[in-house]
């Protein structure tokens, strides 16, 4: 028995059979949707109280890959013959192409599949990858897109996931705890600078008074650590919360004539 | 007046006892479908009533004011006593406060300073500004351990500021008056009490606490009457301006003086509360002064009435019977353009509107003190929401618009912040 030769003409479909218009409308409708998704969530999620963004801004690479997904579906049969066979050569070429000349892209690629069944980070979370530090702004097929609070915006491919592990600080809801530091010099009356930390917590706007404001206290021989423990109304809110309580919290212990702590620079004297 | 109307509106109920005016099913499931179709039924509803109705003349403020002049709370003190008097006279009694709880606009600190007034009892001098910020309790000091009459504390706003010196002052004045032994009468509004329970769990401190009912249509009906024939003597029918309907019995207002027959006669009869007062209950969530502004808004006179001969008519106390009513127009409620808040508002304004509610009105210095952000930030915000008919600068006091504050409250609760109660 001679084994069967698969040429491409046989793969392929002829040139006059393969309906270039349709895959143009095709390829421009899949753009044209995959565009809509990413202006209209967000746009709808502004318009719609802050709490609803946590629940549709993750929508958005579920959609766009649902779309990419159906286009390349209905794209591949128009192109190559419908045959078992040729499925198994293209995907097989395509695979080992991928597999060589785009590894990384490819892994990436898979990983974001991956990320979107698995949720590790939705848009909108604050999450620590490598290090990096921000707030999940945008979800693509390959990567995903940080803004630190810096507002630097950071590219992080999704085979991040692989080997390395991601810290998400509100995992899809909208409640964060924050945590701001002050360090007292250890002479003081710590009921009152408890109180008085409790009370700054408490006046700040940015305070949800649904979760617990909590002051923890811990000693060191150099000063004693006071921990605000508190929850900002809106989790985006983190750093402009924990600014807010700095802020507070210095100008009422300094009023209250608290001293705070510095630990005093020792210079290197082996060099 | 009937017996109906001349009942007392101001009632005081525990809290589960609190109802807000409610709107029937079928009306709440209709304007939820006006506002998804807003666009469409605005052009199907331009007919000829739209038209007369752009016509309307603006009622002059002189003539709003003898109309509908400011409430002078008559009927409240008393109320507030009847409701307190089994405690005042019990020796024993369970707690030393009694605390009256009204949403923003409900008066509450008018009613206790004319119940003090009235009973000659003593009310709280007022720590100034100066001493709330800086943690000065000398103010404390003026609170006597043990009187047989009771204190007031007409608005506990006055002895509130959300700043971290602010806090320990309400602290200090129920410890005070916890180990005292004088009974304490203190009004609070809905959103420095909500405030109070959910970041100072202070509910309980204050032992027994009673809300303000809200005003229903009923009511209001009764609450117009009666500022309307406050006073004027001169007969005046309120007609809603697009179908002619009595927005007001005019057996009340017309005070005897109108051909009572001739004119249910001559339109339709309406039944009463009328559904403008209705409307106007639900939207303002049945608050005295919030209703009462809208109301003043919606007064609109025929455009060949001469303002300046109605108002002197309307305005005199002496008038002579008349047999015919003067007529004012009032907007019907879907056509009054109440004051929104300006697109594109951030958190700041969130901020500033929930510390103004809390404080019941800030000067401009403490909104600086209190809200730690840019000045250039702030007076571009005050004057924004100025210019939009949100907050009002009265007597150096920037405050919520009455007709502002449904719309307030709306963007509070859409920013997810704490709301109050009623």
């Amino acid at each position: 028995m001679t084994p069967e030769i698969i040429t491409s003409e046989q793969i392929l479909r002829d040139l006059d059979q393969i309906p270039f218009f349709y895959i143009i409308i095709l390829l421009t409708t899949a753009l044209f949707l995959t565009s809509m998704v990413r202006r209209l969530i967000p746009a709808l999620a502004s318009a719609l109280p802050p709490r609803f963004n946590y629940y549709l801004l993750p929508l958005i690479p579920i959609f766009r890959l649902l779309i990419t997904a159906i286009a390349m579906l209905m794209l591949i049969p128009t192109i190559i013959r419908p045959t078992m066979q040729n499925f198994i050569a293209v995907f097989g070429a395509v695979g080992l192409a991928i597999g060589f000349a785009f590894k990384d892209f490819a892994s990436s690629l898979i990983a974001g599949i991956i990320a979107v069944y698995e949720q590790p980070y939705r848009v909108g979370d604050r999450v620590s990858i490598n290090g990096i530090y921000g707030e999940v702004k945008a979800i693509n097929l390959r990567s995903l897109k940080l803004v630190t609070p810096d507002d630097n915006a950071v590219t992080i491919p999704h085979s991040c996931i692989w080997n390395g592990s991601i810290q998400n600080a509100n995992d899809g809801s909208r409640e964060q705890q924050c945590t701001t530091m002050f360090f007292l010099k250890p002479d003081h009356d710590a009921g009152m600078a408890r109180q008085i930390l409790r009370d700054v917590a408490l006046v700040s706007p940015y305070t949800q008074f649904s979760k617990p404001v909590k002051i923890s206290l811990r000693e060191y021989p150099w000063g004693t650590q006071y921990r605000i423990r508190a929850y900002p109304v809106d989790g985006r809110d983190e750093f402009a919360f924990i600014s807010d309580l700095t802020t507070r919290g210095k100008a009422a212990l300094t009023e209250a004539g608290f001293k705070f702590a510095s630990v005093p620079v020792v210079a290197d004297t082996d060099n | 007046m009937s017996a109906e109307t001349t009942s007392n509106i101001w009632k005081f109920v525990e809290p589960h006892e609190f109802q807000l005016p409610a709107e029937p099913a079928s009306k709440t499931a209709r304007s939820f479908i006006y506002r998804m179709f807003s666009g469409f039924s605005e052009r199907q509803e331009e007919d000829g009533a739209e038209a007369i109705q752009s016509e309307l003349k603006n009622a002059p403020s002189s003539l709003v004011d003898w109309l509908a002049p400011y409430p002078d709370w008559l009927g409240a003190p008393e109320e507030i006593y009847r409701t307190i008097e089994p405690w005042l006279e019990d020796e024993s009694p369970e707690g030393l406060f009694r605390v009256f709880i009204g949403p923003y606009g409900s008066g509450i600190g008018e009613m206790l300073t004319l119940l003090a007034k009235e009973k000659g009892w003593q009310t709280l001098s007022l720590p100034s500004y100066n001493q709330l910020l800086k943690s000065d309790f000398s103010w404390l000091e003026k609170i006597s351990a043990y009187n047989e009459t009771p204190l007031i504390i007409p608005r506990l706003e006055s002895v509130f500021l959300r700043h971290y010196n602010g806090l320990e002052h309400i602290r200090k004045l129920i410890r005070k008056l916890f180990h005292g032994k004088q009974r304490c009468i203190m009004g609070c509004s809905s959103w420095l009490w909500q405030y109070l329970e959910s970041a100072m769990e202070m509910r309980d401190s204050f032992c027994k606490h009673y809300y303000l009912q809200s005003f229903s249509a009923q009511d209001l009906q009764v609450f117009f009457c009666e500022l309307e024939t406050k006073k004027t003597n001169q007969a005046t029918v309120f007609r809603q301006a697009d179908n002619g309907s009595f927005v007001l019995p005019p057996e009340i207002t017309g005070k005897g003086w109108i051909d009572q027959d001739a004119t249910v006669k001559e339109y339709t009869p309406a039944t009463f509360p009328s559904d403008y007062l209705k409307k106007l209950a639900v939207e303002s969530r049945g608050i005295p002064l919030v209703a009462w502004s809208i109301w003043r808004n919606s007064l609109k006179l025929a455009p060949e009435e001469d303002v300046a001969d109605i108002a002197r008519e309307v305005a005199d106390k002496d008038a002579t019977a008349s047999a015919t009513a003067k007529t004012i127009w009032v907007k019907a409620y879907k056509d009054i353009e109440l004051p929104q808040l300006p697109s594109g508002l951030g958190q700041l304004t969130a901020f500033l509107l929930m510390y103004l509610l809390q404080h019941d009105g800030l000067a401009s210095p403490a909104i600086f003190d209190l809200l730690d952000f840019e000045d250039d930030q702030l007076i571009g915000l005050l004057n924004r929401l100025q210019k939009s008919g949100i907050i009002v600068n009265e007597n150096e006091l920037w405050r919520a618009s009455w007709q502002g504050y449904p719309a307030i409250r709306r963007f509070l609760a859409e920013q997810d912040h704490l709301q109050d109660s009623m």
